[in-house]
């Protein structure tokens, strides 16, 4: 009985994590190779990039709004690694803590703009995206980062069997974000303002202050993806984090999380951040052309998000 | 007596409605300083071009402005954009015949677009923004489709006819107050009040007897169209074609209208507005060209400028929710 309700609670999320491995055997079966230990270990990596950008994603969204400006919060702390360590591993020291405040002071100025001067988040992490691009592309000139030191390198390129580092970093990360989800108070305080603001306001919760912690989560979890990602690329380019902004959504939409906040689970956005990598992974190994690509990603956006979502439409 | 009475009938109207002046005065100042500093800007002739500039924009922003207003949100009007663009510099032709079937055509597509969005908002529930981001994408892989770089071959006919000024007129002036006559209009019929009942309550507009799906659906489609048309502007204005032209006016359609007054929660807002709000984006960028600010630091001084002009609207809007709760 127990298993019965948990199973219907839950059926879209569980949904979601079916497509997706419906998706992984389907393309297995029409590319044999696809599902080696190597392709396995390259889709894991990038799993767990755009996971962690997601799940920064997921915070904003469940408190209704919407981080666009991933990106180059992203680029921003990638390139902080690679400017302050100058290729230098004992630098990282200094480097990596460096990268991940900057992300959180990014996102802190999302957070104040959004939830104390009132702008929409859409058009405020849109705007300091631009801005935060303007500054980087300010200071470097336009010209492009250097290399992440080789310890740094080694750790994001290094796994254990198919499952590599980053995959396993992620993976830990978002076990302690469940805590904070499910046990922790910030959790509960962050699907109540999403749910009603001003219900959460006249229960005593300090919505402002949620709202701009969510995003201030969402820049050091960029900041983070920024960091790993540095170390798998040989040379760092600025536009690196440009995929980031329409994909950390989709994944939080495909999981089932309402973009109007205040509901849906973190377990979903996994899911869906499964399945696009999945998608993505395949579109590049089919070899299609990119307008193809655009038209098939299209579609099966839209019939993940109508599949994982069908028990919230009835 | 009737003076004074006219005298605290125009104080109240002013205090009722300086929200809604903000954009207005913002796009005065912003002619000013830009007046100040290069005076030629002030001649009819740069307000023609101006407008020529400004019309794709202008047209966009106004399909996502109806679609804002409901409540929605349309991203797909880049993808749009980009495949009548496109698909126009290829196939206009030179006979006139051959140039209109194409812009029937362009216009279908946008229509047709605008159709599959609306029926899938409102029939599977899936939030606007996931629906259009995923029908934007296809958009851009059956531009990517028609031509693959930049290129094309626009008709004289065609861009002299969009393009043509009456004295110091140009069309797109003429076109800027039919479309702002029309909406003066369409806001106060019966449709356009659906619209703003929608935005405000989904629910009270259902109970008050409007067909609540026909109208969301009709507006998705309105966006549609106007991005096509945006699309053939743009083909007669640059007088290319570009599978990647609409990335651009996905973001800058919403801030237009944002910087307008339309609200992206639905209900409040409109046309008129966005278009002062699409003049006083293109005129931000001129000021940054004209300050001769250095190209590395522009998109730094555009996004601070667009956080500002947010910001001024955004906080007129609290100050309004404040007074209205007293």
């Amino acid at each position: 009985m127990k298993i019965k309700s948990f199973l219907k609670k839950n059926s879209s999320i569980i949904i979601t994590y079916i497509l997706a491995f419906v998706l992984l055997t389907f393309v297995s079966v029409m590319r044999p190779g696809y599902a080696s230990v190597n392709n396995l270990r390259t889709l894991a990596a990038s799993a767990g990039i755009l996971g962690l950008t997601a799940l920064g994603q997921t915070f904003v969204i469940l408190t209704g709004g919407m981080d666009l400006s991933i990106p180059w919060m992203l680029t921003m702390s990638a390139f902080i690694v690679g400017g302050v360590s100058g290729g230098d591993g004992a630098k990282l020291l200094v480097a990596i803590p460096t990268a991940l405040l900057a992300g959180a002071a990014m996102g802190l100025f999302n957070g104040l703009g959004v939830a104390y001067v009132g702008i929409a988040p859409v058009i405020m992490t849109m705007a300091s995206n631009i801005i935060f691009q303007g500054l980087l592309i300010g200071t470097t000139g336009g010209t492009p980062g250097g290399a992440a030191p080789d310890i740094l390198q080694k750790f994001s390129t290094s796994s254990i069997g198919p499952f590599s580092y980053v995959f396993i970093a992620w993976i830990a990360v978002s076990a302690a974000a469940m805590v904070v989800f499910i046990k922790m108070r910030y959790g509960r305080k962050l699907y109540a303002v999403g749910n009603n603001p001003t219900v959460a306001y006249y229960s005593g919760i300090n919505e402002k202050l949620v709202i701009t912690c969510a995003y201030v989560l969402s820049g050091l979890m960029a900041a983070l993806a920024g960091v790993v990602y540095s170390g798998r690329l040989s040379q760092m380019y600025l536009g690196m984090g440009d995929s980031y902004q329409m994909d950390s959504i989709s994944a939080v939409a495909i999981g089932g999380i309402a973009l109007a906040g205040g509901s849906g689970s973190y377990m979903g956005t996994i899911a869906g951040v499964l399945i696009l990598t999945i998608l993505n992974g395949v579109l590049s190994a089919l070899n299609l052309e990119m307008s193809v690509r655009k038209i098939i990603y299209g579609i099966v956006l839209f019939l993940a998000v109508l599949i994982s979502n069908k028990k919230r439409a009835e | 007596m009737l003076k004074k009475l006219k005298g605290i009938s125009f104080k109240q109207i002013l205090k009722d409605n300086w929200i809604m002046m903000i954009p207005y005065v913002m796009f005065i100042l912003l002619v000013i300083t830009i007046g100040v500093i290069n005076p030629n800007t002030l001649s009819m002739r740069w307000l023609a071009g101006k407008s020529d500039a400004v019309l794709s924009l202008v047209l966009v922003s106004i399909g996502q402005t109806l679609v804002l207003l409901t409540g929605g949100f349309d991203l797909s009007v880049g993808g749009v954009i980009c495949v009548t663009n496109s698909f126009a510099a290829l196939y206009m032709g030179d006979s006139t015949g051959s140039i209109l079937l194409c812009v029937l055509i362009c216009m279908l597509f946008g229509v047709a677009v605008g159709l599959v969005n609306g029926v899938a908002v409102v029939k599977t529930g899936i939030q606007p923004f996931i629906v259009t981001l995923a029908t934007q994408s296809v958009c851009y892989g059956i531009a990517l489709l028609i031509m693959n770089i930049d290129g094309g071959n626009v008709p004289i006919g065609y861009i002299n006819v969009l393009l043509h000024r009456f004295g110091n007129i140009p069309v797109s002036m003429i076109i800027l107050l039919i479309l702002i006559l029309v909406w003066m209009y369409v806001k106060r019929t019966a449709y356009g009040l659906s619209i703003y009942a929608i935005g405000s309550s989904e629910k009270s507009a259902h109970l008050n007897g409007i067909t609540v799906n026909k109208v969301r659906i009709s507006v998705y489609a309105l966006s549609g169209l106007f991005a096509a048309f945006a699309g053939l502007f743009r083909t007669a204005q640059v007088a290319s074609g570009s599978p990647t032209a609409g990335a651009d006016f996905v973001m800058t359609s919403i801030t237009a209208a944002v910087i307008g007054g339309t609200a992206l929660s639905g209900g409040v807002g409109g046309i008129v507005g966005t278009i002062v709000g699409a003049f006083v984006l293109r005129y931000i960028t001129d000021l940054l060209v004209f300050m001769e600010v250095s190209s590395y630091w522009t998109s730094l001084v555009q996004g601070v400028l667009l956080i500002l002009a947010v910001a001024a609207s955004a906080y007129g809007a609290i100050r309004k929710k404040r007074g209205g709760n007293k």
